[in-house]
């Protein structure tokens, strides 16, 4: 039957349409896989330790592990890792330190973070020039005896 | 009430920047100011102890509440924003009060304590280098024997360099963190100020010889080069 013969071959054109349909999409989600990248940051002294605080944001739709991150002198975060990112999420990580060592003498930190997947994101977050100062100002090696330990001061009381 | 002789005062200067910059500022720093006023008022020792002046500077200086008595201070003034920002008239202006109030004071039987002058700067002064640094020389040394102990503030444009230059000694040169709002930076100016004149009239009052005191949270200390 002619009619029979065409239901099955518009069906079956149809059937293979579909599945075409869903694995494009099952290859076009996997292959979005995630996508991390560091949105923002936070540069601040706080008491004379240099904070970092950088968001990490996976903006894909598939998990990963973010396994470890570091700036040049800063060292490792102090935030805790290994963190495994959801897609669409953000996660914050932190970096304390002193000082930068004294042949540090640029204006830019450069922030590596490790993934699961064998990837690194890097981003070099450039100073401003308040940042700068203040990273002029802490890298001088003095103190006055009389302040103690940078979030406290002590002066004599003295009358004139 | 009249000062008995041989009673204790401290000369404090708030010394602030009305600078067009600081215009979003001023309703903020006028409530704080009276916050402050309020907060010295609040502790009897601390009233007897502590007299006030306001000096306030952008093109020139202007003295809007000379050193009077916390407790006999009627009217506070309401600073207002405009114009640029110049340190020689400040500087200048804060030596002659400096000269006038102390021998007034010591006049009048006072034991007067070694002057603090808070300043408040957000940009970098536009006048000539060389005479806002040699007005700032005399104030430092020329105004009362030993200088007064300048703390100085840097919100904003302030230059580091330059906060650290105006601040008398190591420990009173302070910067807003990154990341402090303007308004949580005037706050923490005015937390300056309370915490150093209650840590002064507590070692006043004890004897202790030193004045000790925290760093409200949004300053970060500036170490000065060379002293």
């Amino acid at each position: 039957m002619p009619s029979a013969w065409l239901t099955l071959v518009i069906s079956t054109g149809a059937a293979v349409v579909s599945l075409g349909s869903l694995v494009v999409s099952v290859l076009t989600y996997r292959a979005s896989g995630p996508r991390v990248a560091i949105s923002d940051y936070d540069i601040a002294n706080r008491g004379g330790e240099w904070w970092l605080q950088i968001r990490v944001v996976n903006s894909g739709r598939s998990e990963v592990d973010v396994e470890a991150a570091w700036t040049n002198w800063l060292g490792a975060t102090v935030s805790d890792l290994p963190h495994r990112m959801k897609g669409g999420s953000s996660k914050n990580l932190v970096f304390k330190g002193l000082l930068p060592p004294l042949q540090y003498g640029g204006n830019i930190i450069t922030v590596q973070v490790g993934l699961g997947s064998g990837r690194n994101v890097l981003k070099q977050i450039r100073l401003n020039e308040s940042q700068q100062g203040q990273l002029s100002a802490s890298r001088i090696d003095h103190h006055d005896e009389r302040s103690t330990d940078g979030r406290s001061a002590t002066f004599p009381v003295e009358e004139v | 009430m009249a000062d008995s002789p041989g009673s204790a005062a401290v000369p404090v200067y708030l010394a602030v920047d009305v600078s067009a910059s600081m215009l979003p500022l001023m309703d903020l720093m006028n409530d704080l100011l009276i916050d402050a006023w309020q907060g010295i008022l609040s502790d009897p020792l601390l009233a007897d102890l502590v007299h006030l002046g306001v000096v306030s500077f952008s093109s020139a200086a202007s003295v809007d509440l000379p050193l009077t008595p916390a407790d006999r201070i009627v009217n506070l003034p309401r600073l207002v924003a405009g114009g640029a920002t110049h340190y020689t008239a400040v500087f200048q202006r804060l030596v002659a009060l400096l000269h006038q109030d102390v021998a007034a004071m010591k006049a009048d039987g006072l034991r007067v304590y070694r002057p603090a002058v808070f300043f408040l700067s957000d940009g970098r002064p536009l006048d000539d280098l060389h005479a806002w640094s040699a007005a700032l020389e005399e104030l430092k040394t020329r105004s009362v024997a030993g200088g007064p102990r300048i703390f100085s503030v840097g919100i904003g444009d302030a230059d580091p360099g330059v906060v650290q230059e105006v601040a008398s000694v190591s420990g009173a040169a302070l910067m807003v963190r990154t990341g402090a709002s303007p308004s949580e930076a005037i706050g923490d100016y005015f937390r300056l100020v309370d915490e150093y004149t209650r840590s002064l009239t507590r070692s006043v009052t004890r004897n202790d010889g030193e004045v000790v005191f925290r760093w409200p949270e949004n300053l970060v200390e500036l170490p000065i080069i060379g002293t």
